[in-house]
């Protein structure tokens, strides 16, 4: 309650006073009452008490790096003195703007302040942010009051990033024949999903006519609107993301997991904008689980893909994607999908002393795929994202800091995958985008 | 380039610690130049054990002990700093106030030798309170280097800052001068009833005296009752 240097000064008037009265000394007593006089102000000022600070989040999920204003707003109605303010921040956010730690000096009467502040989510997450906590003193620092919080904590949801699609279309439009042209599905029997308001044009059905829209968005060329609704997909895209702790290696903002999440966004965009349907299995996720996404189409499944992808972790490598397709089988069978393996390919890559097992069973993983691909109608090799370590970030622990190791690794391991039926897509997120890569790969193989 | 604010706060520091070293040295030289020792018997020896406190030697005393002051700063000890330079501001002051006693308990044992000496009992009284006065001005100086200190390092706007540090430096000086203000009329009241001849004949002074005890007592129990209210307070908060 109060500070020991307080109760010194007290103690040191009482010396005084009873120093002066026991040898009637005239100017002991006048220490002493100056000092007792100056304790017994500052002991009747009371602390900032009354205190309440509201806080809001103008939206609960925002895209990784954006700005989200935090607004905060105090109301202290009693008292005297400074009250430090402060929230409490997960280490991934940067203040961009004010600043989560305030000191206001209250005087008498109701104050009223506007604390706001602007943070950046630069990754992706779900991020909680506790209630705000205060504290308050009277002048002179004494009588400190504790800690104490004030309304409730915020949850956001921050979605990755996704890579815009428009080389990857460029490209589609120059190539007479891909392999992808056949996924890129532009028509096909439409399904309840809206998608969006169109003009109408010659041929749609009146019952698709919207006619509110059209009344309140009156057009120069008197075109009703129509409701354009998401197609069934004629393709199955299956994505399987390695999320082993092998994979959170460098800085947290830039390392193959967060690269991961990003192929994973943009593959999902990419065909669920064609009216593919999309599903995904997360191994090795926190938990020593794994997450799957079950396969659906349109633009739901998109935000259900970006919410997986927010609130996904790394966790300890216990499965492989063998055991994977096991947890996945019912459905590969089912849609027999195109495949996308989004994983490291150097840490396969078997070191002296250790044995091939974990290639082996990699390489029989892709067998197993291809040999699912295969029974399809529409047969296509197996495609294994190799998403390439940053130099930087493996400087500190490999002993030739001057040779890329990874990147010789990877080559090595590539001819052996491709041999046994995988296209392997090597991305190096420090040099390229994922979509330049995808570029490149089609470039290589139309 | 060290802020302003903090550049501000040091200079105070430094001039406070100064002029209270100088208030102290004053008074001790005073008390020395008044020839210090009353009784007859003893005066020429205890005058001849006693060191001859020249001005320059004082200065340099007063350099010495502000210097040990920064010293003590530099390396972190803020606390031993103020209650190093509270001792040796009181202390060379004690021979001077202790020549103004009222009440002379050695006569009742016998012996026959007091302090004298010192300044008048109104400058004594005042470069005394002024010197605590500095004192408390100084631990909240050092307080507010601290709180300036914080506020920077948890990179507060620095308008916010100055602006925290000028009222709680306000609120320093309204209360130390509202208490010195109070503390005068109190002693001035004090005074002017203990020059009158009628209150002086007309007092119950076995009542002042035992009143006077009780009211210490009773002050005492409020400070270690307050003592206990804070310690209570913090075994709650871990």
């Amino acid at each position: 309650m109060f500070p020991h240097s307080f109760m010194t000064w007290v103690g040191l008037s009482l010396v005084f006073l009873a120093v002066g009265l026991a040898f009637g000394n005239l100017v002991l007593l006048t220490g002493a009452v100056f000092l007792l006089l100056a304790m017994l102000i500052v002991t009747s000022l009371q602390q900032p008490s009354g205190v309440s600070i509201e806080r809001r989040i103008p939206r609960a999920i925002c895209w990784a790096g954006d700005s989200v204003r935090i607004e905060r707003q105090l109301t202290a109605t009693r008292g005297i003195g400074p009250i430090f303010i402060h929230d409490e921040l997960p280490p991934e956010l940067e203040v961009e703007e004010g600043n989560n730690f305030r000191i206001i000096w209250k005087y008498l009467g109701t104050t009223n302040r506007d604390l706001s502040y602007r943070v950046r989510f630069p990754k992706r997450g779900e991020f909680t942010l506790p209630a705000s906590t205060w504290e308050a003193q009277a002048p002179l620092g004494v009588r400190r009051g504790q800690a104490m919080r004030s309304g409730d904590s915020l949850s956001i949801s921050v979605v990755p990033r996704i890579r815009g699609i428009t080389r990857l279309n460029e490209i589609r439009v120059t190539t007479k024949q891909t392999r992808y042209q056949g996924d890129l599905a532009q028509t096909g029997i439409s399904n309840s999903e809206f998608r969006e308001l169109r003009p109408y044009a010659p041929g749609d059905p009146i019952k698709l006519i919207n006619w509110k829209a059209s009344s309140r968005a009156a057009r120069s060329d008197n075109l009703p609107l129509v409701n354009e609704l998401e197609p069934e997909g004629r393709k199955a895209i299956w994505i399987f993301m390695d999320t082993a702790r092998y994979m959170d290696v460098g800085t947290p903002l830039d390392n193959p997991m967060e690269n991961t999440v990003e192929a994973a966004g943009s593959l999902a965009q990419f065909y669920l904008s064609r009216g593919s349907t999309i599903g995904a299995y997360a191994y090795n996720s926190y938990g020593g689980g794994g997450e799957m996404l079950s396969p659906d189409a349109g633009q739901k499944q998109f935000r259900r893909l970006t919410q997986m992808l927010a609130g996904l972790k790394s966790g300890p490598p216990r499965h492989d994607l063998l055991q994977a397709i096991e947890w996945c089988k019912g459905f590969l069978l089912r849609l027999q999908p195109e495949i996308f393996i989004i994983t490291r390919l150097d840490v396969y890559y078997p070191r002296p002393g250790e044995g091939r097992e974990a290639l082996d069973r990699l390489i029989s993983a892709i067998r197993r795929l291809s040999a699912l691909r295969s029974r399809s109608r529409r047969s296509g090799r197996v495609r294994v994202v190799h998403v390439s370590p940053q130099e930087s970030n493996l400087v500190a622990d490999s002993p030739f800091r001057d040779i890329d190791m990874s990147q010789w690794e990877s080559r090595s391991l590539a001819s052996d995958l491709r041999r046994s039926g995988a296209d392997v897509i090597d991305w190096n997120p420090g040099k390229e985008d994922f979509i330049a890569a995808m570029v490149r790969h089609m470039n290589v193989y139309r | 380039m060290r802020p302003h604010w903090l550049l501000t706060i040091a200079t105070l520091e430094a001039m406070v610690v100064l002029c209270v070293l100088l208030i102290a040295a004053w008074q001790f030289s005073g008390w020395t130049s008044y020839g210090a020792v009353v009784d007859d018997s003893t005066a020429d020896s205890m005058a001849a054990r006693l060191p001859s406190f020249g001005s320059s030697y004082l200065v340099f005393a007063v350099l010495l002990a502000g210097g040990a002051y920064g010293l003590f700063q530099l390396f972190g000890r803020s606390s031993l700093a103020l209650w190093a330079v509270a001792l040796l501001t009181i202390l060379p002051q004690a021979p001077g106030i202790w020549a103004h006693n009222k009440l002379e308990w050695e006569k009742f044992m016998g012996v026959d030798t007091a302090l004298g000496g010192g300044h008048p009992l109104f400058l004594a009284g005042a470069l005394f309170v002024t010197s605590l006065l500095g004192l408390v001005v100084l631990h909240r100086l050092i307080a507010l280097r601290k709180l300036g200190g914080l506020l920077t390092s948890r990179r507060v706007d620095a308008a916010e800052r100055d602006s925290a540090l000028a009222s709680e430096g306000m609120a320093v000086a309204v209360i130390v001068a509202l208490a010195l203000v109070l503390a005068l009329v109190l002693v001035g009241a004090g005074t002017v009833l203990g020059r009158s001849a009628w209150v002086a004949s007309n007092v119950p002074w076995t009542v002042v005296t035992i009143g006077g005890s009780a009211s210490l007592l009773l002050i005492g129990f409020v400070a270690l009752f307050l003592r206990g209210l804070s310690e209570e307070a913090g075994t709650e908060a871990g």
